[in-house]
């Protein structure tokens, strides 16, 4: 064994963090440590950390939130999906799709994928919403977006597409409520369920502005109770708690919170609070808004929002326009809050199953059916400070035929492959693509990774 | 050291581990009833409900059958419960003074004498209903559920 790469494996398992780890002296151990090069050490680091520190966050983890689309939306008839050679490799017939790409002029890559210029009301709400330096401006660098084109059930809560739990579980924990918040019951706080079922990196359930104002107190006659009195209660809980350590630092940890706390409100940034109120008013833009506020601050772990009633074949047909505006009104929203604050954002857009429209010869919007071979995500990446650049803007592809190939896409048949490579790639922009199996449970081979991988060198 | 003294030390110890992993937290809304059962000594309809309606504002942080859920948030959920419960409780027992009372109301037991030594008071020295009340609601004998359950 090399003395020199033992002395450095010691000296990492002597810090912080790395109690519970044993001294083991393997191959693996040291291309865990990131001592000699494993896989993903072969891929580039980016100014992350720099953009991080700039932007003021203490665990230097990005702010994560996902936008789950309940009942199947029609992400490939807003986004151009193409076959094996990237979106740009058209297939035969788009009709399904419900738009022509071919048409001149009929692709907008302002964020990387080419989104319909004519027909995609996602890019419409994101125009209008977000601020002009990144809309209007094709060169931008800010925000980018790419796809990952995949089966997925529809109209089903039981897609594991969520990577939130394993977001939380590579370190994404908030500075005054550590678990993240999801506005919606389940254990990814989304409309479809998590990779990864963990329920202690499990979001809390937010459903108005007020649980989220309320999210820390027990409520008022504990407000009103003397303080030193608060402190002796769950002084007396640790000790009822045996030698449970775990228990123990769950009271210490509650003994902390209890409270009110202002720093929650999303108001006390008046640029957020103008940011969410413009357009069409919608009951949810508060929760929203909360949401985001404090995935961006850092106040709690990552987010999740579920928007409704995106099964779109059901008439009247108007609906699914008016539901992508909202859709690209929440994308444009978010990535704009995390522009006035300075703060990078990876957004994971996820729905279950898609939906096909009638074939008309004029690229009627008119969805007919659910298509779950016409289904995708998309990841999005702000960031303030460093140029994102993908090397591609495309993982897995659509056959000829227009629907999601089955057979030798590297996506697979289900959408666990499309969490994992979504996840390498947070973690990739965090130079930690060599913790993808230790968080996951699942392992990925290296040409995998690198198929998955959409960043590029920036 | 002897191995007597060895086993003494390690036997408690192993007992300790796990505690919560090992015990299921309450369900939801059996955690609601049995702290409604105890603590609505009037039998009022309205704290039932209110209760009822507190555990449903929480009940997507708060354990729903045998599903597991993040601890943290369960006991954080129920605490916002209990301070509901003991809230309305405390309004009947102004002049209260038996811990004892409380204990057996809540854990089925009297309290030791270390707990009757560190019982919450207020300034005066009088016990506190409320903060006694909430601290045997988050107790673990009280979040948890019964061995064999």
């Amino acid at each position: 064994m090399n003395d020199e790469l033992k002395k450095k494996l010691i000296a990492t398992l002597k810090k912080p963090g790395y109690a519970d780890h044993s001294f083991s002296f393997t191959r693996r151990d040291f291309v865990r440590f990131g001592l000699i090069a494993g896989g993903g050490a072969l891929l580039p680091l980016t100014g992350i950390e720099t953009a991080l520190a700039a932007a003021g966050i203490k665990n230097q983890m990005i702010p994560f939130l996902t936008i789950d689309l309940a009942g199947g939306a029609a992400l490939p008839g807003n986004f151009l999906v193409g076959k094996q050679d990237g979106p740009e490799d058209l297939f035969e017939d788009y009709r399904r799709l419900a738009w022509n790409p071919r048409e001149s002029g009929a692709l907008d890559k302002t964020f990387g994928i080419p989104m319909s210029k004519k027909c995609s009301r996602i890019l419409a709400g994101m125009k209008q919403t977000l601020p002009t330096e990144i809309s209007e401006n094709e060169n931008q660098t800010m925000f980018k977006m790419a796809s990952f084109c995949h089966f997925s059930l529809d109209d089903n809560r039981d897609n594991p597409s969520s990577i939130l739990t394993m977001v939380a579980k590579a370190g994404l924990r908030g500075s005054l409520v550590r678990a993240g918040l999801g506005s919606k019951n389940g254990n990814s706080g989304g409309h479809s369920s998590s990779f990864l079922k963990s329920p202690p990196f499990q979001p809390k359930l937010v459903t108005d502005e007020s649980s989220i104002l309320s999210m820390t107190s027990f409520g008022d006659t504990y407000e009103k109770m003397d303080a030193s009195l608060r402190q002796r209660l769950f002084q007396n809980l640790k000790i009822a708690s045996g030698g449970s350590k775990s228990l123990q630092d769950i009271y210490h940890e509650l003994s902390q919170t209890g409270l009110t706390n202002p720093a929650l409100d999303f108001r006390n940034s008046a640029d957020i609070a103008k940011i969410f109120s413009g357009g069409p008013v919608s009951a949810n833009n508060s929760l929203h808004a909360g949401i985001v506020y404090n995935v961006l601050c850092g106040h709690t772990g990552p987010g999740a929002i579920t928007i409704e009633g995106c099964d779109y074949h059901v008439p009247p047909f108007e609906n699914a326009d008016l539901k992508d505006f909202e859709i690209g009104e929440l994308i444009g929203r978010a990535v704009h809050a995390a522009f006035v604050l300075k703060k990078p954002l990876f957004i994971h857009i996820i729905t279950d199953g898609g939906v096909s429209a009638n074939a008309s010869d004029n690229y009627e919007r008119k969805w007919t059916a659910d298509s779950n071979q016409r289904s995708m995500s998309v990841l999005g990446y702000f960031d303030p400070s460093t140029p994102v650049a993908f090397n591609k803007h495309q993982v897995g592809y659509y056959t000829n035929d227009g629907v999601v190939d089955l057979v030798t896409n590297p996506l697979g048949l289900g959408v666990e492959k499309m969490a994992l490579g979504v996840l390498a790639n947070y973690l990739y922009l965090h130079g930690r693509l060599d913790e993808l199996e230790k968080i996951s449970g699942a392992r990925l081979q290296p040409n995998e990774i690198k198929e998955f991988l959409v960043f590029g060198k920036t | 050291m002897s191995k007597i003294k060895m086993l003494c030390l390690f036997f408690p110890l192993l007992g300790s581990v796990g505690f919560a992993q090992e015990r299921k937290i309450k369900d939801g809304k059996q955690y609601t009833y049995d702290l409604e059962r105890r603590l609505n000594t009037q039998n009022d309809e309205f704290i039932r409900n209110e209760l009822m309606t507190a555990f449903a504002q929480n009940r997507g942080n708060i354990p729903k059958g045998s599903n597991q859920i993040n601890l943290s948030s369960g006991i954080e959920a129920m605490a916002k419960v209990a301070v509901l419960a003991c809230t309305f409780e405390a309004q009947f027992n102004e002049n209260w003074t038996q811990l004892s009372e409380l204990y057996e109301l809540i854990l089925d037991r009297k309290p030791t004498a270390e707990e009757i030594k560190s019982a919450l008071r207020n300034p005066d020295g009088t016990l506190d209903f409320f903060s006694n009340c909430l601290m045997l609601a988050l107790h673990p004998e009280f979040i948890f559920q019964k061995e064999g359950r």
